[in-house]
């Protein structure tokens, strides 16, 4: 598959030019514009919504544990051991996903609704869409890819500067694991 | 509404008549509908504790001595104690092995049906677990049992990392299938050994189809919540259950069956649980890297705080001398640098 930063790329510099050509003030293509819309986050959550119940139904109970890296911006510099199961961590996947549609939403609402843009209608009803569809979790229960190479849980966080990588990827290790599971990290109290 | 004529001519009666109330009623009605709602909740929930507590007298009565939160023999008995409209407490005593036997029911707020609604709504979005009906038991060993210092814990997978998130002692041992248990379980122990002792054949049978039932079974010396303290550390044999509110006759069948193993659990350890000395040695191991942790926040806390004494030492002194005139404040200054060469003076020759 092409690398997906890539594609993105391509298909936002040629929407662009095509988006230009459109007569946005036509109401009839306002109106087919908006229904694009609406019908490509339908087909969204159409998609997870299926991918969700793919993984119920898959019921996969083994237990998988991951240290996953301190945040910065969670403003705690400790990096803690997660311990759960490849059903519940495909489920946070797709609710991550889901919650991400919301903020998509929601931003187009304000700019289109208040701030009064179309163009950005039609580039939306695209991108979210194919991210939907390269999403690891969609890629594992739809397409039945085995879970090895980019889709080996946990996913890599996608970067748009995938060289560096400030290791900020969750570790699986023996040792990181061991090491983490009996830190006494637990029952904290917040102040 | 304007004062004109028109209402002043028609009297009192006649303006109540006339006057259009829909908006008030509608006003009225939606207050008294929310007003029964709140009610309704209440009693509801009241129901769920009283249906909880009828399902596992029998197994509680077989056990101990007095089971409700009034002495055996008290002209009124209580099974319960309402602490709030969702949580509801009850208590059993009299039994060998076990000082006393304290279960907490937490429903959701089904009193108030706004809150709930926002609750789920949030959980939804953030990262807070949404309402659930539980129940946590607390089983206190009697001294005399003298049951050892351990952690262990069956652990339903479902939730396990908020488990071990929320208690200090979980996060203090290892995550194991094993064929045991139910697919649906974890062990959480400190050692296979351990594991292997005190997984009983009781227990294994009552975990067994309480997927629905059962969120963990632990037992432990160390505190649920972290300690600061080298207090907090000390050893407090428990055991600790958590159970969702059973909600089907064959659930209910299920929470008694858990409970009954639980406190019989306490008989095997009082007897027969005791460790070889490398497991007890990895045990001890734990307990003291985790003193000196707490030790070595302590230490830092002290040092922080004799820090800041000594800087406001030296403002105080500071602020003394500034209102000396200036010849004694020449003097103050030139003793207190005269003390501090002798002490870098001492210094170099110590290190020489």
């Amino acid at each position: 598959m092409v690398n997906a930063a890539i594609s993105n790329l391509v298909i936002m510099l040629v929407m662009m030019q095509v988006s230009k050509k459109i007569p946005f003030e036509d109401p009839t293509v306002l109106l087919l514009v908006r229904g694009a819309y609406i019908l490509s986050n339908v087909l969204i959550f159409g998609l997870y919504f299926y991918t969700k119940s793919l993984i119920m139904k898959k019921n996969d109970l083994t237990t998988m544990k991951y240290v996953e890296p301190s945040s910065p911006l969670s403003g705690s510099d400790e990096s803690k051991l997660i311990t759960t199961t490849i059903r519940d961590y495909d489920l946070q996947q797709v609710k991550t996903a889901t919650k991400g549609v919301f903020t998509g939403i929601a931003m187009m609402g304000f700019m289109h609704l208040y701030m009064q843009y179309t163009n950005p209608l039609l580039m939306q009803s695209i991108m979210p869409l194919k991210s939907a569809f390269e999403q690891p979790i969609v890629q594992i229960h739809l397409f039945g890819k085995p879970s090895s190479g980019d889709l080996k849980r946990p996913f890599k966080a996608p970067s748009l500067f995938n060289a560096g990588g400030a290791g900020a990827d969750a570790k699986t290790d023996k040792k990181a694991v061991a090491e983490a599971e009996k830190a006494g990290s637990g029952g904290a109290k917040e102040e | 509404m304007p004062v004109n004529d028109e209402w002043t001519d028609i009297g009192l009666l006649g303006r109540i008549t006339t006057y259009n109330w829909k908006s008030e009623i509608i006003i009225v009605g939606l207050i008294a509908a929310y007003v029964c709602l709140h009610y309704f909740g209440v009693s509801l929930n009241q129901k769920k504790a009283d249906a909880w507590f009828a399902s596992h007298e029998p197994t509680l009565a077989k056990q101990f001595y007095q089971v409700g939160v009034t002495p055996v023999g008290a002209a009124n008995q209580k099974h319960f104690e309402k602490d709030s409209p969702t949580e509801f407490s009850t208590y059993a005593t009299g039994r060998v092995n076990i000082a006393n036997f304290i279960a907490r029911i937490e429903l959701k707020g089904r009193h108030n049906l706004v809150v709930l609604a926002l609750e789920y709504i949030i959980s939804f979005f953030f990262t807070i677990p949404a309402p659930v009906d539980r129940v946590e038991i607390r089983i206190n060993p009697s001294n005399d049992a003298q049951v050892e210092d351990f952690i262990f814990a069956v652990v339903n997978k479902d939730g396990m990392n908020d488990a071990r998130q929320d208690n200090y002692y979980l996060s203090l041992t290892r995550t194991s299938d094993s064929d045991k248990l139910p697919i649906n379980f974890v062990f959480m122990s400190e050692s296979a050994e351990i594991t292997e002792t005190v997984f009983s054949r009781e227990l294994k049978a009552a975990v067994k189809g309480a997927e629905n039932v059962l969120e963990y079974l632990a037992i432990t010396d160390l505190p649920v919540d972290r300690p600061n303290t080298l207090e907090g550390l000390k050893p407090q044999p428990r055991i600790i259950l958590k159970t969702k509110l059973p909600t089907t006759e064959e659930e209910y069948k299920v929470s008694s069956r858990i409970i009954e193993a639980a406190l019989n659990l306490v008989d095997s350890l009082a007897s027969k649980a005791k460790w070889r000395p490398e497991v007890a040695k990895k045990i001890m191991a734990t307990r003291e890297a985790e003193t000196k942790k707490i030790q070595k926040t302590l230490d830092a806390a002290k040092a922080e705080e004799l820090a800041a004494k000594k800087l406001e030492a030296k403002k105080e002194q500071a602020q003394q001398s500034a209102n000396l005139s200036p010849e004694a404040q020449r003097k103050a200054e030139q003793k207190r640098k005269e003390k501090e060469q002798r002490k870098l003076k001492s210094k170099q020759s110590k290190r020489m």
